[in-house]
């Protein structure tokens, strides 16, 4: 018989994971999506307490933090348009406005040589109402 | 007499209240009519002191036990210090103290009183029109200048009417910072700054001085603060000397007596009613006043009495020679002030024996001095005043002459105070000054070095020859001759406004007057009214001294007579030759015997090698160790700055890393 | 704590989970570490799914509990190694849909049912859409290489570590919890023994044979560890001579008060994770109830009520209505918000 021990540090496991991502991700949308997992751990620690309690209070308690987790993913996207509006990335590197004022910005060295990658680009939309008329015109918005 | 006492209180207590509310509603709320708190609080101070000083004068006449002529009367409880469960001599031994604030009547405070609140009265009249321009409007500062004129009369009131040495110390300083406002009234001129700040600091050296006294008068009279303890000869054991000479270092510095007069002069920077009713009335009287009231003391210790007869002969001569040859009014003034507080230390100093009635004879011409060179000081000063408003604050006897037209009623005005201060009978000085060149000549018949006394009392003799001589000088060069205006004038010259003129007029009757109505001619004699402050012995029979009254007269006349043959008569070559030479003597006059220069060299060039080599050890030495301290946290941050690298994700790691290791001790610690 | 090895078989798959991340985390140079990480990975979970079907018996709940957490946490593991966020997106829906199985284990089907449409459907999708809106043409440098790769799987796993021991060294097990009973029944018998006047009476209740009270919390808190031994030493220290020596019946009930605070502490200092005070009860179980009188299902565990919707609907708009209200306003303000952070967005369109 499963204890509440097991589904606690099934809990712990997802939001430690979400935690690396957060941490180590420098897509702000990835970013997010670590939090979001994190966010899961903690539910998953909620329904366990409120299972073995024998109670909905832990219950209830999720439904709050998916309400949340809404909002906080509302103002995240507008965010993360804006902030990719000022950059043209969505490299959270980009923003280091926080640093000693004579520390020089932690710049990568572009030697991303992306044949050695070979990752598939992104899927984009084409432009709403119009059949696109070549190729390239897909790729812009 | 004691019925006295129930108000006693008032008379420092509203100037002081009124000082307070003009400085607080002063500026926005009463603004040109900001000088009324302190008149009209004056004018109830002066009212209550003639009220006391009836009831002192009834008190006298009738001179039994119910009724004594020294009454004190403790108010409340100041301050106490160590533990009051202590009695006896146990709390001596404690060194515990306890200050209550009390006050004494007696004639000697009554008179005084008397005189500091009728002259600040007046002196207040006189400011409301001096401290307006010509056209009507007033001073930026001038609900500041009433308030601290209130202010400075309420703690004067305090120093002259207290009963121990604190509350006496507290007026004391008292009267030292509203002098210090006062003289540095105009604070936007530097010169007037520095003043105020050389008055402050040179009466400072003197009142450590007078603390230190006042400690040692304590401890050697077995822990009295009062009066009556303190005067008490039979409390002493030793020390007696060294607490006196204390004390008249402290009176030196707040007379202006050599070697601590150097600020008196500057003082003249603030305005010429401060200069009547500080520098001339009442302020400067103070160390005076001191002197006088520990007399018993000071007569039972003939050594320092030698030295406090030789300071003030020193100074009078100092002063009058320095005056001799200074061209602005207010400064001539000045030195005769000076001049004229040493005559009152001479008399001081004559008080030697106290089994005699030396020391009485010498209280009573020192006040009786105090008190008629008040008002005629004070009615000096006022003309210098009314004179300076009349020039737009020009006084320099080189660019000005001849206002005896033009400025009739100041004339006259100054005319009274000059024959006053000269000592010409029948004005007030002459019958002061007599008193005083008597009293010292009584004292060499008594004591053992009578060529000492001798010789004071002729230098007294001469510095009377050269008073009246440099105040005819002042005279002449202001009131005779070619009428000359300065340019600030425009040509244009006209009399002070009432509240300026009438002022003068009753002090003038004054200067005239009150000499003789005190004298030992009539009934107010003030020699035997202040005989009857308890523990004098009283000479029942009055001798006059007619060799000293005829010896200071003809020299004050002598003075008159070689002034008006200078400056006077017209004669441009004697004037020209006695102010154009320059020779050595002259000089030495004229730079005031270089006293500022050989303190600067003497004194202040010392100490400012000092205060440099502080600032060096502070500057570098002691900074040098904070700023080390500062610097080591500032090594180490420069290790870790680097970590604040703007991504806020590495942030996050770092926190992250904290908790863990917070978690991993939480885990240790189950 | 300190007796533990620190060489178990969850330390192992822990370490081996974290070089599975670190391997897998898109690093600039990656080579073939990506396959390492995912073998090492697989390690990782096959020893973990060893050490549960090892500590808990067979049965379908374990089975579906392997199966949802697996792919939660391959699914989780997947979305922050992705370098394509689209395919972490993708990978991010699993997990959720994984942790709805989960939910659905806890007996939490409307919360599973909000859970995946919040999620899967509205977020992922917004999220996708976004991803699709400002058009990344090509990987970016921000998708292939990670920040401090090391440290935050190092970090990440060693917070894990942490949980975990602390999970295990606080949270009552099956054999705590019976101890924990144990140990509560001890102490009401001993009080009631307190208020007994007669010698022999309280001695048969809690001194002789079985009834012997030290013996039994002896028993009771078995097992090893240090705050064990020390109630041990204060148990022995303060109960067992008293008592068995004793006829003087003042002195063994002070030796029993004593013991009966001990059992106390005991309570309050190892039963973190429970209930102190009485929640409002609209919910299956009165949470005023003590943990063994609540009606339990056939499993042992508290038993949740078969209307989960009901009962949460009417939990939130009785006991938690202010708070429903506010999170409702919450959402309208972070719709506003949204709204006025975006509004300068200038239409870009480029022909």
């Amino acid at each position: 018989m499963l204890d509440l021990k097991i589904y606690l540090i099934l809990g712990a496991i997802l939001f430690c994971i979400g935690l690396i991502g957060f941490v180590s991700r420098r897509n702000m949308i990835t970013m997010f999506l670590s939090a979001e997992l994190m966010l899961q751990g903690v539910a998953i620690n909620f329904l366990a307490f409120s299972r073995f309690r024998g109670n909905l209070q832990g219950q209830s308690f999720v439904l709050f933090i998916l309400s949340v987790a809404a909002c906080e993913a509302a103002i995240a996207l507008a965010l993360i348009v804006i902030l990719y509006r000022a950059k043209n990335s969505l490299d959270v590197s980009k923003w280091q406005d926080l640093r000693e004022e004579d520390l020089e910005p932690n710049e990568d060295p572009e030697i991303l040589l992306l044949d050695t990658f070979q990752i598939e680009p992104m899927p984009t939309l084409p432009v709403a109402g119009h059949r696109p008329a070549k190729e390239e015109d897909a790729s812009h918005v | 007499m004691y019925d006295a006492m129930a108000y006693l209180w008032m008379i420092p207590v509203f100037p002081i209240v009124a000082g307070f509310i003009t400085f607080i509603i002063g500026p926005k709320v009463l603004r040109s009519q900001a000088h009324l708190p302190c008149i009209i609080a004056g004018f109830i101070s002066f009212i209550l002191s003639l009220m006391v000083l009836n009831d002192v004068v009834k008190a006298i006449q009738t001179s039994d036990k119910a009724n004594p002529s020294s009454v004190a009367v403790s108010y409340f409880e100041w301050f106490r210090t160590g533990d009051p469960n202590l009695v006896g001599e146990n709390f001596k031994k404690a060194g515990a103290l306890k200050a209550e604030f009390s006050l004494r009547l007696d004639p000697l405070s009554s008179a005084m009183i008397v005189m500091v609140t009728f002259l600040g009265t007046l002196i207040a009249v006189f400011s409301t029109g001096y401290m307006r321009d010509h056209h009507g409007h007033i001073d930026p500062g001038y609900p500041r200048f009433f308030a601290s004129v209130s202010l400075f009369l309420g703690s004067m009131l305090i120093l002259v009417l207290a009963d121990n040495v604190l509350l006496l110390y507290a007026g004391w300083e008292g009267v030292g910072l509203c002098s210090y406002l006062l003289i540095g009234f105009w604070f936007e001129k530097p010169s007037a700054c520095k003043a105020a700040r050389k008055a402050f600091l040179v009466t400072r050296l003197g009142d450590v001085a007078l603390f230190l006294g006042f400690a040692s008068l304590w401890v050697s009279s077995g822990y009295r603060l009062d009066f009556d303890g303190l005067l008490k000869l039979d409390n002493y054991d030793s020390g007696v000397g060294l607490a006196c000479f204390l004390m008249f270092l402290g009176a030196c510095g707040k007379s202006a007596q050599f070697p601590l007069h150097v600020w008196l002069p500057d003082a003249m920077e603030g305005p010429s009613p401060v200069s009547a009713l500080i520098h001339a009335a009442t302020m400067v009287t103070a160390g005076v006043y001191l002197l006088a009231r520990f007399m018993p003391l000071f007569a039972s210790v003939p050594e320092v009495q030698m030295v406090v007869i030789a300071v003030g002969t020193f100074t009078s001569l100092l002063a009058a020679l320095i005056a001799l040859t200074q061209t602005d009014l207010k400064r001539i003034l000045a030195y005769s002030t000076m001049s004229q507080l040493g005559y009152m230390f001479m008399a001081l100093g004559a008080g030697i024996d106290p089994k005699s009635a030396l020391p009485m004879l010498a209280v009573s011409a020192a006040i009786f001095h105090l008190l008629t060179h008040a008002f005629f000081k004070a009615l000096l000063f006022l003309s210098a005043g009314s004179v300076m408003h009349s020039m737009h604050d020009v006084i320099d006897l080189r660019r000005i002459g001849g206002l005896r037209k033009v400025l009739p009623l100041t004339h006259i005005g100054f005319l009274c105070g000059a024959l006053a201060l000269a000592g010409l009978p029948p004005f007030a000085g002459f019958w002061s000054k007599d008193e005083i060149l008597s009293v010292i000549h009584e004292t060499s018949k008594a004591s053992n070095y009578p060529w000492f006394y001798i010789l004071m009392w002729a230098i007294g003799i001469f510095v009377a020859f050269l008073t009246a001589f440099y105040t005819f000088r002042a005279y002449f060069l202001t009131f005779w001759g070619v009428l000359k205006l300065p340019e600030e004038c425009h040509g244009e010259v006209h009399e002070s406004p009432k509240s300026m003129t009438l002022p003068l007029m009753l002090l003038s009757l004054f200067a005239l007057g009150i000499g003789f109505g005190l004298s030992n001619f009539t009934p107010f004699s003030i020699e035997t009214f202040l005989g009857k402050i308890p523990g004098y012995l009283i000479q029942d029979h009055h001798s006059h001294d007619w060799l000293t009254v005829g010896f200071a007269t003809f020299a004050g006349l002598a003075g008159l007579i070689l002034a008006f043959v200078f400056y006077g008569s017209g004669n441009v070559t004697i004037s020209e030759q006695a102010i154009g030479k320059s020779n050595f003597a002259v000089e030495l006059s004229k730079n005031k015997f270089f006293f500022d220069e050989i303190y600067n060299k003497l004194l202040i060039a010392p100490l400012n090698l000092i205060f440099y080599c502080a600032r060096i050890f502070d500057q570098y030495i002691l900074d040098g160790i904070v700023d080390l301290i500062a610097h080591i946290p500032r090594i180490f941050a420069q290790l870790f700055r680097p970590i604040q690298n703007g991504l806020v994700q590495f942030y996050a790691l770092a926190m992250i890393l904290a908790v863990t290791v917070f978690l991993i001790a939480l885990a240790r610690s189950m | 704590m300190n007796e533990q090895p620190w060489i178990t078989l969850t330390n192992l798959s822990l370490l081996l989970g974290w070089l599975a991340v670190y391997f897998c985390l898109p690093k600039r140079i990656s080579g073939s570490s990506r396959l390492v990480g995912y073998g090492v990975g697989s390690v990782a979970l096959i020893i973990t799914a060893i050490q549960i079907f090892f500590t808990y018996s067979f049965n379908p709940e374990l089975v579906l509990f392997c199966l949802f957490s697996f792919f939660a946490v391959v699914g989780a593991c997947l979305m922050i190694v992705a370098q394509n966020p689209a395919h972490g997106a993708i990978c991010f829906a699993l997990t959720i849909t994984s942790t709805g199985g989960i939910f659905l284990l806890l007996a939490a089907p409307f919360v599973m049912a909000a859970n995946i449409i919040v999620y899967a459907g509205a977020i992922i999708v917004t999220f996708l859409f976004l991803l699709m809106l400002v058009k990344q043409h090509n990987a970016d440098l921000a998708d292939s290489e990670s920040r401090e790769p090391f440290l935050a799987s190092f970090t990440g796993f060693i917070l894990l570590g942490c949980m975990i021991s602390v999970l295990n060294a606080s949270f009552s097990s099956q054999s705590q919890l019976g101890a924990r009973n144990e140990i509560e029944r001890i102490v009401d018998d001993t009080n009631k023994a307190l208020s007994l006047t007669d010698l022999s009476e309280l001695k048969a209740k809690v001194i002789n044979g079985d009834n012997n009270v030290v013996t039994r919390l002896k028993i009771a808190l078995g097992g090893s560890g240090t705050w064990v031994e020390r109630i041990e030493v204060d148990v022995q220290k303060n109960g067992t001579l008293m008592i068995n020596k004793s006829d003087d019946i003042a002195e063994i009930k002070s030796a029993l008060a004593s013991l009966a605070s001990i059992g106390n502490d005991y309570l309050k200092y190892r039963s973190l994770l429970r209930p102190s005070i009485a929640m409002p009860g609209n919910s299956g179980a009165d949470p005023s109830l003590p943990l063994d009188k609540i009606r339990k299902d056939q499993s042992g565990r508290p038993a949740m009520p078969a209307d989960n919707t009901t009962f949460l609907g009417k939990l939130l708009f009785s006991d938690q209505l202010i708070a429903v209200e506010l999170a409702g306003l919450l959402l309208l303000v972070a719709t506003i918000g949204a709204i006025v952070i975006v509004r300068q967005l200038p239409t870009k369109v480029s022909s």
